[in-house]
């Protein structure tokens, strides 16, 4: 009974914990403006998601080695440091974007300014990961993201014409609209990176450690990946949905936070539009823990430091100053007032363009008997793995022309 | 005493390093890039935030909403449109587009006025009436700067 | 011309690449804490040109860590003075990682983590108490 327990809340968490600020807004943003002809990115990118955080888990479960660890011992000190400097960078980015996801959800909560919000939003998320426990961190806001299900559920209540979404689905036509094909590909590579953002995978590499996993945990973390995320996949589906339904008609393009929940609060009133804020706040709120904890993560573990956080603070020092630090610095962005929007945009293109760096590495020791004793990978898992390197390098290489080409889309 | 690891030849690392700085710059960098295009791109803009400013007030007058919802909502529009305004206002345009950008400018400017009233009808509180009254000059204005965005597209 | 290298040795051992299998490794103190990476490998002096078997095969003295990161990064030289060493003599044992006989906090490496956690996180309320 304990294990089947065990089971669902890990099954639970990973569905809640899917989704994060890049997500919200990518999948809107796409939906509002090619309804569902980029779907079949998403669904890619979960397939891409779940091979690579299954790798890495099992790495990180058979060798005890995190990402950084293996990326440095891989690619030597010098190219593992460009690595660990465009990692962080954009890891830093991310999480700004988060930090300002909270204050944005606050801000539709309680209609007080979002500059008020961030300063508490970061102490908040420092608090947590100085005091809380690594497990209940990442199960309560996991299991308060599936607040979300709302948007699934409002994609029902909207009643939609579900031949043409299906139709949709099907008719892969890039000419949306006054969409030209250099936008269409751009936001498709803007929603494969935020599906498959690289700290999901320091931080369920580094997750693995925390929770010092072992050869027994592999079966269960497996179950987590393979039903989870797909499962996660379906809501940042459903929010793409959503705004196919309600604003791509009114030729709407989303630009910002409020305008994801319309739709929802169309479907199904104010208490649905309160759920789906919770939903807002935990996911935001999940994914800036797991941000700055990726941060301290990928820093400690290239330079051989104390972390984690099932030591006390003391007994990874260096760690958690690199924490805060990176906490402070996020802030400070926002309040400068950029729109956290915008840097979610950029954040989950130049987190596709990252990809390869931490990908290679991992798919590389994942075949390495000294590492891996026999738990090397199969054929199939390989098989899948290449086809995905040459998929995540196609993507990273495009990515920067595209952006260029469209004009970041607009 | 001696050392075994390979030593950076230092300017191949320093490289690497600007490289990266420059792809994180690029972001910045690109912007729409002919004027009719910024213009459009303006028209087009104003407009999905007056839609979104008539679903807004028709979802918070129908208790769809909760009210710090809306007020977001629409704060968030007019701020859009604030910054389509000044991006209007600050275009540097040549003949031809002149009439064009006075013409994109005067809808973002009716749009504003309208989401400034739909957020004082919103915290007073109004009839029935007087919301959907509201609710379709919204709708007319931003169908209007759509027409707008297609024209320039269209000559452009 | 005569191949220079001895014939490997027949005897129960392991042979390691030190480039491959021992720079950029982790090191664990004898409870399983971090310490840091091996960042560089001090042997015992080989003058250049000097045919190996005129003389014992050169030894790993120390492992090295800590600022001569940067010279690999960026080139250049650490003063001697600055180099923090871990004595070849603490290696308990050679597997993916180091392993060390000794705790973490008795090794000049890791100074700054010590400064830091009794100056500034430590004194954090909060700092030095288990997560609940």
């Amino acid at each position: 009974m304990k294990a089947v327990l065990g089971l669902a809340l890990g099954v639970l968490t990973a569905i809640g914990g899917f989704v994060d600020i890049g997500d919200l807004v990518t999948s809107s943003v796409v939906g509002s403006r090619f309804g569902l002809t980029l779907a079949w990115v998403i669904i890619i990118g979960v397939v891409g998601i779940c091979l690579f955080a299954q790798m890495s888990g099992r790495v990180a479960a058979i060798s005890g080695r995190a990402t950084f660890e293996i990326i440095r011992e891989r690619l030597g000190a010098r190219v593992g440091f460009a690595n660990l400097v465009a990692s962080f960078l954009i890891n830093l980015m991310t999480l700004t974007a988060e930090v300002g996801g909270i204050a944005l959800s606050l801000q539709l909560a309680t209609s007080l300014q979002p500059t008020l919000w961030i300063p508490v939003a970061a102490i908040a998320v420092w608090l947590v990961i100085w005091r809380v426990k690594f497990s209940i961190l990442e199960n309560v806001t996991g299991l308060l993201g599936l607040a979300l299900i709302v948007f699934a559920v409002a994609v029902f209540l909207l009643h939609p014409d579900w031949q043409s979404l299906g139709g949709q689905l099907l008719l892969q036509s890039p000419s949306q609209g006054s969409e030209t094909p250099a936008t269409y590909w751009y936001f498709a590579i803007a929603l494969f990176g935020s599906a498959m953002t690289p700290y999901e995978v320091f931080f369920f590499s580094s997750g693995a450690v925390e929770e010092h996993w072992t050869r027994k945990d592999l079966g269960q973390s497996r179950v987590n990946v393979l039903v989870g995320f797909p499962l996660g996949a379906l809501l940042s589906i459903a929010i793409s949905v959503t705004a196919a339904i309600v604003l791509l008609p009114h030729q709407i393009q989303v630009t910002s936070l409020s305008q994801v929940l319309l739709p929802v609060a169309q479907a199904g009133g104010t208490i649905a539009a309160i759920v789906a804020l919770l939903g807002f706040v935990a996911a935001t709120f999940g994914a800036a823990l797991e941000t700055t904890l990726s941060s301290g993560y990928s820093l400690a573990q290239y330079f051989g430091w104390s972390w984690g956080k099932f030591r006390r603070p003391a007994k990874a020092a260096r760690f958690h100053l690199t924490m805060i630090i990176c906490l402070v610095v996020g802030a400070g962005v926002l309040l400068t007032g950029v729109d956290p929007v915008q840097i979610t945009e950029y954040s989950v293109v130049f987190s596709a363009i990252a990809l390869p760096l931490t990908y290679l590495p991992i798919l590389i020791v994942a075949n390495d008997r000294d590492y891996m004793g026999d738990k090397v990978n199969g054929r199939v898992t390989n098989f899948f793995g290449l086809v995905f390197l040459v998929i995540i390098v196609i993507a990273s290489v495009a990515a920067i022309p595209l952006m260029i080409i469209s004009a970041a889309g607009s | 005493m001696s050392t075994i690891a390979p030593r950076a030849r230092g300017r191949r690392a320093a490289l690497a390093l600007v490289l990266t700085g420059v792809c994180l710059g690029t972001a910045g960098c690109s912007q729409a890039y002919s004027a009719s295009g910024r213009l459009a791109q303006a028209a087009s803009d104003a407009s999905a935030q007056t839609q979104t400013g008539a679903l807004t007030l028709r979802l918070s007058a129908t208790h769809r909403l909760p009210s710090p919802a809306t007020d977001t909502a629409l704060s968030d529009a007019i701020d859009k449109l604030g910054q389509d305004d000044s991006s209007l206002t600050s275009a540097d345009v040549s003949g031809g587009l002149e009439t064009a950008r006075t013409r994109i400018l005067s809808k973002v400017r009716t749009g504003e006025d309208l989401l400034a009233r739909a957020r004082h009808l919103t915290e007073a509180g109004a009839g029935q009436a007087t919301t959907d009254a509201l609710v379709r000059q919204l709708q007319v204005t931003a169908k209007q700067l759509a027409a707008l965005q297609k024209q320039l597209q269209g000559s452009g | 011309m005569t191949d220079p290298l001895p014939q490997a040795p027949s005897v129960d051992a392991r042979v390691v690449d030190a480039r491959l299998h021992l720079l950029d490794r982790q090191v664990l103190d004898v409870e399983g804490d971090p310490v840091a990476t091996v960042d560089d490998l001090e042997i015992a002096d080989l003058q250049y040109g000097e045919r190996l078997p005129d003389r014992p095969a050169p030894t790993i003295s120390a492992l090295i860590s800590g600022p001569i990161l940067t010279t690999r990064l960026f080139g250049g030289r650490t003063p001697p003075g600055r180099l923090q060493k871990i004595g070849w003599d603490l290696v308990a044992d050679l597997d993916i990682v180091f392993t060390l006989e000794v705790k973490s906090e008795s090794l000049e490496v890791t100074w700054f983590e010590r400064w830091l956690a009794s100056r500034v996180i430590g004194r954090i309320p909060g700092g030095d108490h288990d997560p609940e």
